[in-house]
């Protein structure tokens, strides 16, 4: 009989099908597969190590950075009380907002308000900033503040 | 005190000058009213005024979409921040109806210019006003971008 020997003993296929084999194999390469992607994805971040290692004073701006915006965030920010027309130039607004990158160029949002046809888009544009939805950063850039706008329009 | 001297006392810039200095400045200054969408200075276009401030809110947009809002009394659209070499580096917008103080360039880069206490002072109180609203424009000058 074929995968049996003359004194009854499995071989091939039959071997490996009678002593679960395929699973045997397929949990061994997951593991092997598994190991290796962990290790890829470690010795890819070792960079990082070796910088810090290099530069101790990184460190401390981490955790001066972290202890900041732990700071910040405790702080409770005041919440505005916005007409529903406010609300809805906020929306509109973010709609616009939505379609830039997560930096937004200041100029690009007014030319693209006026372009859409939007109210007043400067005097909005100043009121969106007043209100903390729009928040300057130190390259010249703005960023939507999603929490500001999420209690401002809720 | 009227209110050209009192917003240059309020600004950053000038507020470090004594009152006699803050005085021969005043008649420099000429008060416009403006209004939202008013373009001020247009990017490419000789620099002839500087703006200060009083009331409103002003755009100041910059090479590669930069722009900094500048909204407080005494804030201050001028100097690095909007020209080199004469030629405007920047588009100041009215974005909110408000007022500002028009001084001709050529006047505030007379008095800075010279090696003068008064020039000193009003360039350290501009290092002053960078660092505090738009830092990345002391950067964009150190490296010769603006």
């Amino acid at each position: 009989m074929n995968g049996v020997d003359a004194v009854g003993v499995l071989y091939g296929l039959e071997a490996i099908n009678a002593h679960n084999g395929w699973a045997i194999s397929i949990v061994g390469v997951t593991i092997v597969f598994t190991g290796l992607v962990s290790l890829s994805a470690l010795i890819s971040q070792l960079h990082k190590l070796v910088a810090l290692y290099d530069n101790p004073g990184r460190i401390k701006k981490l955790f001066a950075s972290k202890s900041k915006s732990v700071a910040k965030a405790g702080i409770p920010k005041k919440h505005l009380a916005l007409t529903e027309a406010q609300k809805q130039i906020c929306r509109q607004y973010n709609l616009l907002a939505q379609t830039m990158d997560d930096v937004i160029s200041l100029p690009k949002l007014l030319r693209m308000a006026e372009l859409s046809g939007l109210k007043d888009p400067h005097a909005n544009i100043s009121f969106l900033i007043k209100s903390g939805i729009l928040r300057a950063d130190e390259q010249g850039y703005f960023r939507w503040d999603e929490d500001s706008f999420i209690r401002a329009t809720s | 005190m009227d209110s050209s001297a009192a917003c240059l006392s309020e600004s950053i810039i000038f507020k470090s000058l004594d009152a006699q200095d803050i005085d021969s400045l005043v008649p420099l200054f000429s008060r416009r009213t403006v209004m939202p969408g008013e373009i001020l200075a247009r990017a490419g276009h000789g620099t002839q005024f500087f703006f200060l401030l009083e009331e409103g809110a002003l755009l100041v947009a910059m090479e590669e979409g930069r722009a900094v809002v500048l909204n407080r009394p005494g804030d201050f659209a001028g100097l690095s921040m909007v020209s080199l070499n004469g030629t405007n580096t920047a588009t100041i917008t009215v974005l909110e109806k408000g007022a500002v103080w028009v001084v001709s360039c050529l006047k505030i880069l007379d008095l800075t210019d010279h090696d003068t206490q008064t020039g000193a002072i009003i360039m350290d109180g501009w290092h002053q006003f960078c660092e505090e609203r738009a830092p990345f424009c002391l950067t964009l000058a150190e490296t010769g971008v603006t």
